[in-house]
Formats: C-alpha cells, structure tokens, sequence
C-alpha cells in the first residue's frame, strides 16, 4: 500500500518544518492531520510543509491543509508549502489552493515569509 | 487495440487499495505518461470513495475498466449502488471561503476540471461513470 513518511523538525523563531514523502491521500491524510495537531498542541503555529517528496495528494490530503489553514492563522501563524511537484502543484491550481496559500521554491524562502 | 485492464472487486477500501496497486503495475505496463497516470489515480480516489461512503447498497461491487491507447486514457467505473450522478453533484459554492466548502464538492470539481470527458447514466439498476482525458503533452 501506498505509504506516507512524516519527518518534523523543530527551527528557530518558532516555526515547524514538516516534511512529506509519498502519498498523501484518502488513507493516509489522518496521519498528517494528527501530526499538525501535535504541532498546534506544542504551542507552533508557524508551519513549513516541504512538498518535494509527495508523489501523490489527492483532495483529501489536500484537506489536511485546508483545514488547518485557518487555525494557523488565527494562532498568528501560517502554513507555508514549499517546492510542490507540477503535479501536486496542478491539483493545488485546480483546487484553489494556490490563491490562499503561500507557496515557495525553498525552505528558506519559507522562513522568510514569517518574518 | 487499447492495452486494458478490467477488474471487479466489493466496494470497500481494502478492496480498493488492493485494485489501485494493480493499476500502478498497468501504468508502466502500459507506459501511461506520468500525468495522465496521476489524474487517472486522482479520479478513482475520488470516485470510488464516494461510491464507498455513500453507495449504501449491500453486496455493491465496482468494476472498473481502464485503458490507455497512446492518444487517450478513458476510465469506465460501474457499480450497483444508490443513484448518483458524480457530473452534476452541486459544485461548490465559490463565495464561500475555501476552508468551508466541502471537501467532497472540491474533488469531484476537480475531476470535472482535469477530464476532457465526465459523463455519467443509470442503467438496469447501476450507474455508470465513463471517462477520457487526451495526451495533450505529447
């Protein structure tokens, strides 16, 4: 079965990278959301997602975003996607998501959005 | 003649994961350009989720015929579950913010938007959906 790796690393000035290997789809999307949540609850509102190693997402995984979106921001936070596949970066075009969502080449970038 | 695959499984995930790993093998199989292989893997997902959340119909089966002759890919997905036509499920309100329009309606707008083709009839008591989306990077 198609699987999803979550790899979470705490940066400075408050920020979470996460990043995402493999598919991210109706089966997995619930790993990635309790993650998010985890990160929330740790009191990290700032949230880099590196999209580079997603080979699939579907609207389901796209949901995970969709929905914390608002939390984030309401925290004072912001979740930031970087480096999408044209792939996932069409699904993100077609969904919407691209005009809500800050989307960067590079973690870096990213970091530099929050400040 | 199109290289094909044709498979009937129960309408529940576990079937349907074990049918998606069949479609990986057919994608290189069949030498499916990598686009055409993802939205092919997009509308099942999220076609056949709906079937399974909402087909309501004990006993339903799926069968699902999928071909690709070098020109086009089309998806021919049958079930006997409650009637739904995916084509004309209502799309999502755009004036309301993205976070709040149902993620089902942002899937199925998704498919509408990605495929040359998206038709859907009843017939003898199934519904059938039928689709095709043409190799424009060629």
């Amino acid at each position: 079965m198609p699987e999803l790796s979550i790899d979470i690393n705490e940066m400075d000035g408050g920020q979470s990278l996460v990043k995402l290997g493999g598919f991210l789809d109706a089966h997995t999307f619930e790993q990635l959301d309790e993650s998010i949540q985890d990160i929330f609850d740790s009191g990290v509102s700032k949230i880099i997602v590196d999209l580079a190693g997603v080979e699939y997402i579907s609207s389901a995984g796209a949901g995970v975003f969709i929905g914390s979106l608002a939390l984030a921001q309401e925290k004072g936070g912001n979740i930031v996607l970087v480096n999408p596949t044209e792939n996932v970066k069409e699904v993100f075009d077609l969904l919407g998501l691209s005009q809500i969502f800050t989307i960067t080449a590079s973690v870096a970038e990213a970091q530099e959005s929050f400040v | 003649m199109p290289v094909s695959i044709n498979e009937t499984f129960n309408a529940d995930y576990d079937s349907f994961t074990a049918f998606t790993s069949k479609v990986a093998v057919y994608h290189e199989e069949a030498q499916v350009p990598s686009h055409l292989a993802y939205a092919a893997d997009l509308a099942l997902e999220e076609l056949v989720t709906n079937i399974v959340k909402y087909g309501n119909t004990e006993g339903n089966v799926i069968t699902i015929s999928l071909s690709y002759d070098g020109e086009m890919l089309e998806i021919k997905i049958v079930d006997s579950g409650s009637e739904f036509d995916p084509t004309t499920a209502q799309a999502p309100d755009l004036n309301l913010p993205l976070e709040e329009r149902p993620i089902g309606q942002i899937g199925l707008s998704m498919v509408r938007n990605m495929f040359d083709r998206f038709e859907y009839h009843r017939a003898d008591g199934k519904n059938i959906i039928e689709l095709g989306i043409v190799n424009k990077k060629k």
